[in-house]
């Protein structure tokens, strides 16, 4: 074989041991963060929408890096229930993971830190969820979201709804009921007035 | 001789000795003649005759990379179309197997040109992957030019893929192919003794097989093309060429029909040749209407185009050609939202698409220059005007190309260019061109390497390219960008940098073993508001093989393998979008066997057998990852088994 042959095949030689080798594949360059923990925990449906990186991007803007580090133990505490919980606490909904009602214990902690307070409201969460079958993940994101200035407001309004049997009322139909027939309307009126 | 176009000086005697002793007719496409004394081989005892002049025409070896239709025939995966086998060369990223839309050297699909005989083709493939929409028959090769490529061709900031159309007959051919989807024919013949005819075109039947996999899809594809070549006298020909094609996927969901794919495109253009002494002048109006349904067909673009161009190309001496040409084009454009109901989405279309007339005056000038001792230059330089709603912008491309042949065996080769681009759709459908918007895509290209001609007819080119592209209009590549930063939307502006490596080891498929070993290791990047990451469509390596060969008797078999590595996952933070995980890599096994019955001198009729992806491999869209994990989202099989009848004459 001439010297032109042998560079020729050399080089295809070096090119083939490069794609052989798997080339320079890399492996994820960041250390987990707080959202990747949370994830890593609740996409445990295996199901065929669950996206990882948008699961992490929707908590990092659901979540501010000072409530991450304020609550972080609880935030652990949280994500660690789930990693211990079975398999079949996990289920797929519009091909996306859904979480059964576990861990109320850590959820409720987490959702008093990032919002003093607003355990009342996880606390009917639950009773909604478990009357009236909703999904308590909905209704629980809701509780970390108010304001410091309507916290009481929201408060009084939740803590007054756990004084009275759950509502599973038709949520699309307008509420034609006597306000002074209707649980917690002045609360609920404080909660509106505040949103404003 | 190196290739290119060369006046050979031969005497009549000496003419007529080669002609006994190779008695194979040259074959019309790359040789004509003129001045021949018709009684010359009959009358070897003629007395010397002055000199005769014979012109061989053949494709310059100008940096492209392609195949022959005939090569392309015997590629499985490529179902004989020689379009469709451009995704098999070097430099080329697919996508996914079996869409039409390529990264070259890591140039998003909308900066890569698609031309028929020197006319900008606007798609290039028919839905669901199906054939070209340019009959295979009419197409002599098709030419990938990744890097730098020739003046004639602009407005692309990347590169060109030429598809040479084949001269007319000088005796009548035809082609017939029936296929479980569709069906398409050809006809090409003289008509008296100066006129050629060619009528071609195909019709899908696509639907009952379609059904079985999705009863509420519908396809309708077709196109056509005729062609009249009129000679006027040796040196003067007129040809007007009419193509077209149609395509409309359809689907109906909640009781609404969609249209997910709905694009027509009609080209007329008339063109007249007339020989120079040492060359040619061509001047060519060219008129087309194009049609996309976009938004599930809520949005309608129409597009009006009318063209005029002349081209010449002269030989100046032995060692020096030049080529120049000039035209001026106007694009109608129209804009339909009356179905669009979201605000929003009305408004951007009306940003980008707005209905307008749009203008490009565009000139060029190449000298191909001989040098001696084996080394040749191309320098040339492209202008390109373009004006649209009262924006203008001038593109300036110089390019030059270098080759060096060190010896019989050996030549290296260098290029440099500028090209550009208005901006481009994210995905090229015919009249969805934006406005200027914020101005020229600009490429800068550089390649080098070598080509070795290696005993048994087997060539090796090894090429390194490296390519910037600035103010790149990229959606789909930029995609890793503005999945984890918000204030990047489709429109926002980045650059684009790639370089690697190519290599082509071939041997003509046309030989009793031929065969191809191509691989491309690169790098594809993407900087984006002072973010940077791999393009979202970045394979490391891309490998493809292909062995045919031919067991006699009419038997012919082909396998081809394709493998590919990765593309990057999406990822939730830009510190990690910088280098991140990759899908897994694919691969899939094409196969073709043929057995082909001959029929007269050179008729045959052929039964085929060819699939793409026979080891009916599901390849991954994307992936999405956090620390911990990736979920890859997965498509297919996609696989297209083609059982079909050819038939020639």
């Amino acid at each position: 074989m001439s010297s032109q042959g042998r560079a020729a095949w050399s080089l295809l030689l070096t090119a083939a041991l490069a794609l052989l080798s798997g080339g320079c594949e890399s492996e994820y360059s960041l250390p987990p963060t707080a959202c990747d923990d949370y994830c890593h925990a609740t996409l445990r449906g295996n199901c065929a929408d669950d996206a990882p990186a948008d699961c992490v991007r929707d908590c990092e803007k659901a979540n501010t890096a000072t409530v991450r580090d304020r609550c972080a133990a609880a935030w652990r505490a949280r994500d660690d229930c789930w990693l211990t919980a079975a398999p079949s606490a996990f289920s797929c909904q519009d091909k996306h993971s859904k979480i059964a009602d576990i861990c109320l214990d850590e959820r409720r902690a987490f959702a008093e830190c990032v919002s003093p307070g607003s355990g009342s409201c996880f606390d009917q969460c639950v009773r909604q969820a478990q009357a009236c079958g909703s999904t308590l993940s909905d209704c629980e994101a809701g509780c970390s979201n108010p304001t410091p200035a309507c916290r009481s407001a929201s408060v009084a309004f939740n803590t007054c709804l756990l004084g009275y049997p759950v509502d599973c009322g038709n949520g699309s139909e307008p509420d034609t009921r006597d306000p002074a027939h209707t649980p917690c309307y002045y609360e609920a009126l404080g909660v509106l007035a505040c949103d404003k | 001789m190196r290739p290119g176009l060369r006046r050979v000086a031969a005497c009549l005697l000496v003419w007529a000795s080669v002609a006994r002793a190779q008695p194979a007719p040259i074959e019309p496409p790359t040789a004509t003649a003129s001045g021949v004394d018709p009684t010359g081989p009959s009358n070897p005892a003629a007395p010397v005759s002055p000199p005769i002049e014979i012109i061989v025409q053949g494709p310059r070896n100008d940096g492209g990379q392609g195949f022959t239709r005939a090569e392309v025939r015997q590629l499985p995966g490529a179902l004989a179309d020689p379009l469709r086998a451009i995704e098999a060369l070097p430099g080329v990223t697919p996508t996914l197997s079996g869409v039409p839309y390529f990264f070259v050297r890591g140039a998003p699909p909308g900066d890569v040109g698609y031309f028929f005989d020197g006319i900008r083709l606007p798609a290039l493939f028919h839905a669901l992957g199906g054939p070209s929409v340019v009959h295979p028959g009419l197409v002599e090769s098709v030419e990938l030019f990744p890097g730098p490529y020739p003046v004639e061709y602009g407005k692309f900031a990347a590169g060109a893929v030429v598809a040479r159309a084949s001269e007319p007959a000088l005796e009548p051919r035809g082609e017939l192919a029936v296929r479980a989807t569709d069906s398409s024919a050809l006809i090409d013949t003289p008509v008296g003794q100066s006129t050629n005819l060619t009528l071609s075109g195909r019709y899908s039947y696509a639907n009952p097989i379609l059904h079985l996999f999705s009863a509420d899809m519908n396809v309708a594809y077709w196109d056509y093309q005729a062609r009249v070549g009129q000679r006027l006298s040796a040196d003067d020909r007129l040809t007007l060429l009419a193509f077209g094609a149609h395509d409309a996927l359809t689907d109906t969901n909640d009781g609404k029909l969609r249209t997910l794919y709905g694009i027509d495109f009609h080209r007329i253009g008339l063109r007249y040749e007339h020989g120079l002494s040492e060359g040619q002048v061509r001047l060519q109006l060219l008129g087309g209407w194009d049609r996309s349904l976009a938004r599930d067909g809520d949005v309608r673009v129409d597009d009006l185009s009318s063209e005029i161009r002349i081209d010449v190309d002269q030989g100046l001496s032995h060692s020096t050609r030049f080529r120049a040409g000039a035209s001026v084009s106007r694009d109608q454009y129209a804009l339909d939202l009356a179905k669009l109901d979201d605000p929003d989405a009305r408004e951007r279309y009306r940003i980008q698409f707005p209905p307008r007339a749009d203008f490009v005056g565009s000139s060029y000038f190449a000298l191909d220059l001989e040098l001696g001792s084996g080394v040749s230059v191309t320098p040339g330089l492209r202008a390109d005007a373009y004006a649209s709603r009262g924006q203008h912008a001038l593109g300036v491309d110089p390019r030059i190309d270098a080759e060096y042949r060190v010896s019989s065996r050996l030549s290296l080769h260098s290029a440099l260019g500028v090209a550009h681009q208005p901006p481009a759709s994210a995905v090229p459908s015919p009249g969805l061109n934006p406005t200027l918007g914020q101005g020229l895509q600009t490429g800068l290209q550089y390649s080098s390497g070598f080509r070795l001609r290696l005993p048994s007819d087997v060539g090796l080119q090894v090429t390194l390219f490296q390519t910037a592209l600035f103010n790149l209009s990229d959606s789909i590549g930029q995609a890793r960008v503005s999945d984890t930063d918000d204030r990047v939307t489709e429109d926002t502006r980045g650059m684009g940098r790639s370089r690697g490596v190519e290599l082509l080891l071939k041997r003509s498929l046309t030989r009793r073993l031929g065969g191809f070993l191509t691989y491309t290791l690169s790098s594809s990047r993407r900087s984006v508001a002072r973010a940077s990451v791999p393009s979202a469509f970045d394979r490391r390596h891309v490998l493809g093989a292909a062995l045919g060969y031919d067991w006699g008797r009419g038997f012919r078999s082909g396998i081809r393998g394709t493998l590919y590595s990765g593309i990057p996952a999406d990822v939730a933070y830009l510190e990690a979008a910088r280098d991140p995980p990759r899908t897994s890599p694919f691969y899939r096994l094409d196969l073709r066997t043929e057995k082909r019955f001959r029929w007269g001198n050179s008729g045959y009729i052929s039964l085929v057998f060819e699939v793409i992806n026979a080891t009916l491999n599901r390849e991954v869209l994307s992936a999405s990852c956090d620390a911990y994990a990736c979920k890859e989202r997965r498509v297919g099989p996609i696989t297209i088994p083609n059982v079909g009848i050819e038939a020639a004459f």
